[in-house]
């Protein structure tokens, strides 16, 4: 009886498993695909099953009676996002397809926030729930346990694309293509097929299996708006452990995931995403392009043109950092102490976007989780306040700890691997963190945060604040720039330029690599433990992804190639979000298009603008 | 007569900032073997990327059968007929020898009997006909080296460009491969070759172009310019 018991209780949990693996699978391939064949990480491929899902129930609601009429609002939805597809490929995505990885990553999250506050606009901001599917919202009865006729429907419909995919690729000629594009674009192109029309199927194609997956989710979970973030999370996830451009890769490993959570959640529901985690770093460092992945190869195309090597600053440029550092000293009594509050702000985020440029630009590391060391900074001081009764000093001294800490543990494996899986491994153990605070409660307040992190007595005036938090964080961007022409620094920037002829001189490049990482996660964590206290208090959002993103932005608005870069662009990115906030609602919609508009149009930033302006000056 | 197959004018080319090609000027006759001599890094390759659009062009003109191509992408210029089989061979290693034909194969303009299929291009390298399930990436160098070829033929190109392509095989590969350059010119395929091997150039080239520096410094027919001191001295090691 017992045994029975258990029996059963395995093959139901294992269902609902399979059930929640279908929709992952669906997702996670379209995003492989798309990848494999144009290289591009589609941050927005979430947005496209959150569109299809509010698409879906949308149509539902007028032809969903039946079951023939709901299968077809369904497909429907697939063709519909399949569409929309196909238009963000041939506006957008072709224009972007010869940037840097990171620039491309920017790019579709900027999609991410277009569509955001689109899909708020068009369905409003509350959860949508469907009507079950007729025919389906039943049970059947599986060795006593009652399982949703639907789940099963799921698994069906997985098993189906599944092997319809197989067929495609392996059968017909345009699946063929696809693999043979995979491999080798230019020589595709070069036996006389037309890329941009392969580039944009294999979008549509991705695109409607997103739709798809979003769609067949509406009789399971509402429609929400925060359903594109958390499954584009997963879907990294899965095709980081099933590897890029895998097809196969990607089931077994949605499969794998959906278990382990099915499992894991009766069994010891709080370490679940812990056991995703160890999944996840125990895949990479056994194969680090995942289970089906092939690794890697740097082909001609792909070598980077070095940047033009740093030069230390001269005249012109001292000058420079003596006017911005006076201007910092005086701006208090300029401006007037109002302003005391912005400025802080500015002066904490400069701190982070330079030591999130420290990374990228010093060391070509790809980061799209560099929140998680801001975050850890304003956990650490935060919770020192308020578990430990600790003063502003020993939780300021905390900050930079708890930064390294995470960065030493996350960094370990993220160095280990390079371009864009690194950029997708460390927004996952980002998301990681977040989810933790977020859901940790007993110890971090969850979404209520953590209130009362105010200064001492002695600082607690905003003027006297802003000096320690200027001079702190001013003296912390000097020590990163030092560090960047110390022979450290300079054997960081040759991994940079190039990994393989570093290593070939006897460099470790993964140990450099991971100094440098836990170097920039200290510096986070002294802006993010600064952050806590300005605020007054902490939040998940701290450690979330639109955290790691605003400072790409910063970084990216402010022009890679000058150390001065950061610091401008936390300055313009912090008054044009404040003037923003002013005078729209809809500041994600702006920030998207004007994300998208910095990627494609001004690509090398604010500095670069002005170098481009000298340079048609002289000529 | 009849214009010249393929001509570059004072063609410039850059891989980034460094220049690899400059000014070079080229010309192939309709129907002719024509090779490119010169040493590595001459820019040999470099020439046969300018001409599919693989490289970024500065100055210079491109023609193929006196239609101007220059700063076509590659399958335009492909479908003009002109097919590259380039250095390092690039089959595609995850997909059968038929699959791999399969893409390089499209619906030309060519009478049906003049097409290229399956069946003349195993008639024309029966070693591969038996592989035809195989993986590419499960093939030696030899039989890679002739599936590319095979690969390119089924886009019925009228000009080859062949990239260094006795590179690394065996004496009797190369010999194959002689034979087939021969076959294809009979057929009335002009050819392109880049070669370092001037033993191997001097069996099946009509004319010849020595590249040095970017830079074309000599052009005529092969007797000639095999018989020229300074490509003795340079290509023709004892």
């Amino acid at each position: 009886m017992a045994l029975e018991d258990f029996v059963s209780f395995i093959v139901a949990q294992a269902i609902a498993g399979l059930a929640s693996a279908a929709s992952l699978f669906l997702i996670a391939v379209g995003l492989s695909i798309v990848f494999g064949v144009t290289r591009v990480v589609n941050f927005a491929h979430g947005s496209l099953y959150m569109l299809g899902a509010y698409i879906a129930y949308s149509l539902v609601a007028v032809m969903g009676d039946s079951f023939a009429g709901y299968l077809l609002a369904l497909l429907l939805a697939a063709v519909a996002v399949g569409i929309i597809g196909g238009v963000i490929e041939s506006t957008l995505l072709r224009r972007i397809y010869h940037a840097p990885e990171l620039f491309q990553l920017l790019a579709t999250f900027g999609v991410v926030l277009i569509v955001q506050d689109l899909t708020r606009t068009i369905w409003g901001p509350d959860d949508l729930f469907a009507p079950r599917m007729p025919g389906l919202d039943g049970a059947i009865d599986i060795l006593g346990h009652a399982i949703p006729t639907y789940d099963l429907f799921l698994i069906g419909v997985a098993f189906a694309v599944l092997g319809g995919l197989w067929l495609l690729f392996r059968k017909t000629r345009f699946g063929v293509l696809l693999r043979a594009a995979t491999e080798d674009r230019q020589m595709v192109s070069a036996l006389g097929i037309d890329q941009r029309w392969l580039f944009t199927a294999a979008f549509v194609l991705g695109a409607a299996l997103a739709g798809l997956g979003g769609a067949l989710q509406m009789p399971r979970q509402a429609a929400s708006l925060s359903m594109d973030l958390s499954i584009i999370v997963d879907a990294f996830v899965v095709v980081v452990i099933g590897g890029m451009g895998s097809i196969a890769g990607a089931f077994i490993a949605a499969v794998l995931i959906s278990e382990l959570l099915a499992f894991g959640l009766v069994i010891f529901p709080q370490i679940t995403l812990v056991l995703i985690f160890l999944v996840m770093a125990v895949t990479l460092v056994l194969k680090p392009s995942g289970l089906f992945g092939r690794p890697e190869f740097l082909t001609a195309e792909d070598v980077r043109n070095p940047d033009p090597p740093l030069q230390p600053s001269d005249a012109i440029a001292k000058a420079g950092w003596r006017v911005l550092l006076a201007w910092g000293l005086v701006a208090p009594f300029v401006l007037g102490e109002f302003s005391t509050v912005i400025l802080t702000e500015i002066a904490i985020l400069a701190l982070f976007a330079a030591s999130l440029h420290f990374l990228i630009w010093g060391g070509g590391l790809i980061t799209f989780g560099h929140a998680a060391y801001f975050g850890l900074g304003a956990y650490g001081a935060g919770l020192a306040v308020f578990h430990l009764s600790a003063g502003m000093a020993p939780a300021l001294l905390l900050a930079p700890v708890a930064g390294a800490l995470g960065a030493l543990l996350f960094g370990w494996f993220c160095v280990r691997l390079t371009g864009i899986y690194m950029a997708m491994l460390t927004l996952a153990f980002a998301q990681i963190a977040w989810s933790i605070a977020f859901q940790w409660i007993e110890f971090t307040g969850g979404d209520n945060g953590i209130l009362g992190v105010w200064p001492s007595a002695w600082a607690s005036d905003p003027t006297v604040f802003y000096y320690l938090a200027f001079l702190v964080c001013a003296a912390m961007i000097w020590a990163l720039r030092h560090v960047m022409f110390s022979p450290f620094g300079y054997t960081l920037r040759g991994t940079r330029d190039s990994a393989l002829r570093s290593s070939a001189i006897g460099v470790d490049v993964m140990r450099h690599r991971w100094l440098a990482f836990t170097l920039a996660g200290a510096a986070a964590g002294v802006s993010g433990g600064f952050f806590a206290f300005a605020k007054g208090s902490v939040f998940p959002e701290v450690l979330f992804v639109s955290t790691s993103v605003d400072g790409l932005v910063m970084v990216l608005l402010g022009g890679m190639q000058s150390m001065a870069g950061p610091i401008l662009g936390a300055i313009a990115y912090t008054e044009i979000q404040t003037e923003l906030n002013r005078v729209t609602d809809l500041w994600q919609l702006v920030l998207g298009v004007f994300i998208v508009a910095l990627v494609v149009v001004l690509p090398r930033g604010l500095a670069g603008l002005s170098a481009l302006l000298v340079r048609r000056r002289t000529s | 007569m009849s214009p010249s197959a393929l001509r570059l004018v004072g063609i410039d080319a850059y891989y980034g900032p460094a220049q690899a090609l400059f000014g070079l000027d080229l010309e192939v006759p309709t129907g002719s073997v024509t090779v490119l001599l010169g040493r590595n890094g001459a820019g040999k390759s470099t020439t046969m990327k300018a001409i599919m659009g693989l490289v970024a062009l500065g100055q210079g003109e491109i023609e193929v059968g006196g239609e101007s191509i220059t700063g076509w992408p590659a399958y335009r210029v492909n479908r003009v007929g002109v097919g590259y089989v380039p250095e390092e061979r690039r089959v595609f290693a995850g997909l059968s020898v038929m699959e791999n034909l399969l893409v390089g194969m499209h619906d030309p303009d060519v009478p049906s009997q003049a097409r290229w299929t399956h069946e003349r291009v195993f008639d024309l390298f029966p070693p591969l006909a038996a592989l035809r399930d195989r993986l590419a990436g499960q093939l030696s160098g030899g039989e890679q080296q002739m599936l590319t070829i095979a690969r390119t033929l089924m886009g019925n190109p009228g000009i080859i460009l062949l990239d260094e392509p006795s590179e690394g095989l065996a004496p009797v590969i190369v010999q194959q491969i002689v034979t087939t350059v021969k076959t294809l010119s009979a057929q009335g395929m002009t050819v392109l070759l880049s070669e370092q091997n001037v033993r191997f150039a001097a069996q099946v080239a009509d004319r010849a172009v020595v590249i040095e520096r970017g830079k074309a410094l000599l052009a005529g027919s092969m007797t000639e310019i095999s018989n020229d001191e300074r490509v003795r001295d340079a290509y023709l090691t004892p």
